[in-house]
């Protein structure tokens, strides 16, 4: 949207249907009373101090719509204070002077529109800029097309000299030249200097002056340019980038990269996350930047960020620094900013800033007194986790071979020998946490969720619980095929007595039927009774609930044996003489832990051994002394 | 099914509802009162940690930083064996988000087995896990 900014230097009144310049239609010309937040204070006072008014203007019928006009134009200038991200900003400043009518086609309309008659306005010199909120300030030379780029460059820097005359971006348009500045002083020179040139064909030249933020867009180039702009700036040392004024930088000198446009500075952040991601020094000094809303990401995207030099911008207000609160800053410079100004008295200045830094050491270069606290420590840290409780270690044993051969089966094609691992009157349910927002990784089990906070009928929270042997394997089978990361688990044996065991399992497994996204955490309670000569499941609840980032990243990737989970350690029983799939599956593991051969590769061994585990082993033994292996069984 | 586990089970969900209600509430807001949840020889495991004990449950709990916690499944089921058969037991799981002071919430699991002593549900064993306790203590 285009957008409007503060910057009147003129008392002339504009009207809506004055447009001066076609190029500019439609997004300037508010009337008057946006003034009343303008930094040009001092042109109300001199000139129409009657319209700042927030009451409706008295003129005629169409008061109340002068009213709501001024309110919406107030509420856009107070907009544009707060959000000036838009490229159009233009209020015309010393435009159109009287003798310049036959070259200007639309001034005419002025003349017949304006309602207000002109109060006059004074000679050049008088005419005042007043820095808008960017800084920058677009130069219009009309008809300057018809002249040499160069000699036009040339002449304006008479007019400055001996300061340097910079202009940015300059380009010659159908009807103009056209270049920016970024100094106030250099622009006011200029707008002075309006028809004090003689051209070669008689002409004077004119200067048009007015706030304008050159636009930029940014893609993949300017990104790339940025990224080598900031590159040289690195200090690796010292982890500090240095961005001081740096649209002025040369790399950038086709482009107009100013870090005070929000986008461009998230841009610029991105880059940085992406390079530099433990950055701990950052100066943004001298960059006009006056918004600071969007810095809020920098403590996510810059964790490790501890000095900020913000020198020299335009940073109007000290609450405007909230965005930056969550950064843990140490060193921050601040001076040469609006805000100082603000905080007249430097204690009350460096309370302020404290406040918002609590960590803060330094300050404007100055290092501060330590701050006076209390004795209660901010943060208590919670106790560090333990990958395994036993209430009583003579139950390890029996947990390891329980949750081993348990997981084993249930992880095997065929869950029906499970059967043997549950009471005749066994209990089984399911909870799942569904986040939509997750994606479905969970949907399968979500008809099976016996989840009483949300079910409140009893039938359907009865019929979500599986009673009975049958019942409860044949509900597991259907279950999505699963592989367990048995260097997850964390393994709580709460109860331990002759008549009942309690076991909690939380950990990690892979949902084979799935090819991404598959790995889901769980939780299972097991109530456990012994029968016969061993033991079996009279309760069971499993939960399951989508990982978080850190379990994504740990799942399956430990290659150390866990010294906690009693789960992990190596199977020392050999293979009784009557044999089902899970036992099988479980020699094969063992024979590949051992041989180091694949899977495959150990199955072929076990079966040619007839399932002989220490035939296997010592067949195996010779034949890779013998190095008759090929090399394909120990692919994996 | 059998009558008598049929109450049972309808018995297990209100006091399931009930005491993960009571028991959240105090640990968030009157963890002065924790202790008087568990049996005198209760057992508490908090992330592989053991307080054993109801008044070392107690000390376990004060120095916990201040939590609150947010319960999103429940699941409950009475156990029905020789050894429960004169005092009603239920087992109880439940899984939700916990935040510690003004960190942010994380998700966990928690199982309680609960057995009535005279007039009062008490608890047994509080078996507490965080989700990704151990998969953060690995990347460190």
């Amino acid at each position: 949207m285009p957008k409007r900014n503060n910057v009147r230097v003129e008392n002339r009144v504009w009207n809506r249907n004055q447009n001066n310049d076609n190029r500019y239609n439609g997004n300037q010309f508010v009337e008057h009373d946006d003034r009343a937040e303008n930094l040009g204070k001092q042109m109300i006072r001199s000139k129409n101090t009657r319209r700042v008014s927030f009451k409706p203007s008295g003129a005629g019928g169409t008061g109340g719509r002068q009213f709501n006009n001024k309110q919406k134009n107030l509420n856009m200038a107070i907009k544009a204070t707060i959000d000036e991200d838009d490229d159009m900003v233009d209020f015309p400043v010393g435009l159109n002077r009287d003798g310049n009518y036959h070259r200007n086609p639309n001034a005419r309309f002025r003349r017949r529109g304006s309602p207000i008659p002109r109060t006059g306005h004074g000679p050049p010199g008088m005419r005042k800029l007043i820095s808008g909120t960017s800084g920058w300030f677009l130069v219009t030379i009309p008809h300057g097309q018809k002249y040499d780029k160069e000699y036009v460059l040339r002449e304006l820097q008479t007019l400055v000299t001996p300061d340097p005359f910079i202009p940015y971006y300059v380009k010659v348009e159908s009807s103009a030249i056209s270049f920016y500045l970024d100094d106030i002083k250099i622009a006011q020179a200029l707008l002075n200097g309006d028809r004090s040139i003689s051209l070669p064909d008689g002409f004077k030249m004119m200067i048009k002056v007015r706030c304008s933020i050159p636009q930029v867009q940014i893609d993949a180039n300017l990104k790339e340019k940025m990224k080598l702009a900031m590159s040289k700036r690195y200090t690796p040392a010292t982890k500090a980038l240095d961005l001081t004024k740096f649209h002025r930088d040369v790399d950038l000198k086709e482009v107009f990269c100013g870090l005070f446009r929000p986008t461009i500075m998230l841009a610029a952040i991105d880059i940085i996350a992406e390079n530099i991601p433990d950055l701990e020094a950052l100066d943004l000094s001298d960059n006009k930047i006056h918004l600071l809303d969007h810095f809020k990401c920098l403590s996510k995207k810059l964790p490790c960020l501890k000095i900020l030099h913000m020198a020299d911008n335009k940073i109007i207000s000290p609450n405007a620094l909230d965005a930056l609160k969550e950064c843990q800053l140490v060193d921050l410079v601040l001076k040469g900013n609006p805000l100082r100004h603000r905080i007249r008295d430097e204690t009350v200045y460096v309370s302020e800033i404290r406040k918002k830094f609590p960590k803060l050491l330094r300050l404007d270069f100055v290092n501060l007194p330590p701050p006076m606290g209390f004795d209660i420590p901010d943060e208590i840290s919670i106790p560090s986790p333990k990958a395994s409780y036993l209430c009583n270690h003579n139950g390890a044993d029996i947990v390891r071979q329980f949750l081993e051969q348990y997981f084993i089966i249930f992880d095997s094609n065929n869950r029906q020998p499970l059967l043997d691992a549950y009471h005749e009157h066994a209990m089984f349910s399911l909870t799942v946490t569904h986040n939509s927002q997750q994606g479905q990784r969970l949907g399968s089990y979500l008809p099976h969720n016996r989840n009483i906070v949300r079910i409140k009928d009893y039938d359907a929270r009865n019929r979500h619980l599986k009673c009975g042997r049958l019942p409860v394997v044949s509900f597991l089978s259907e279950l999505p095929a699963t592989q367990h990361d048995p260097h997850s688990f964390a393994v709580d044996l709460s109860l331990f007595t002759s008549k009942l065991i309690l076991l909690t399992v939380t950990g990690l497994y892979r949902d084979k039927s799935k090819p991404s996204e598959n790995i889901c955490s769980f939780q299972r309670i097991l109530a456990i009774v012994p029968s016969g000569s061993g033991f079996c499941i009279k309760n069971e609840m499993l939960h399951i609930n989508n990982p978080t980032m850190a379990q994504i990243k740990a799942a399956f990737k430990s290659n150390a044996p866990s010294n906690a989970a009693p789960v992990a350690a190596p199977p020392t029983t050999t293979a009784p003489p009557s044999m089902d799939d899970a036992t099988k599956l479980q020699m094969i593991q063992l024979m590949s832990q051992r041989s180091n051969m694949n899977l495959e590769w150990s199955e072929k061994c076990l079966m040619e051994t007839n399932w002989d585990f220490d035939r296997a082993a010592f067949v195996f033994t010779e034949l890779n002394n013998q190095q008759k292996i090929p090399p394909e069984a120990f692919a994996k | 099914m059998d009558a008598e586990i049929k109450s049972k089970i309808d018995q297990s969900y209100r006091t399931a509802e009930d005491f993960t209600k009571l028991y959240y509430e105090s640990l968030d807001k009157r963890r002065h009162q924790m202790s008087r949840l568990y049996l005198d020889n209760g057992l508490l495991v908090w992330n592989g940690n053991e307080a054993s004990g109801k008044d070392n449950i107690q000390k376990y709990f004060q120095e916990l930083p201040s939590s609150s916690h947010n319960v999103v499944t429940l699941d409950t089921q009475p156990i029905i064996d020789e050894s429960t058969e004169f005092a009603p037991t239920f087992i109880i799981q439940v899984s939700g988000n916990v935040k510690f002071q003004e960190n942010p919430s994380k998700p966990f699991q928690q199982s309680f087995m609960i057995t009535a002593q005279g007039d009062k549900w008490k608890i047994a064993t509080d078996c507490f896990r965080l989700q990704d306790a151990l998969s953060l203590l690995e990347r460190k």
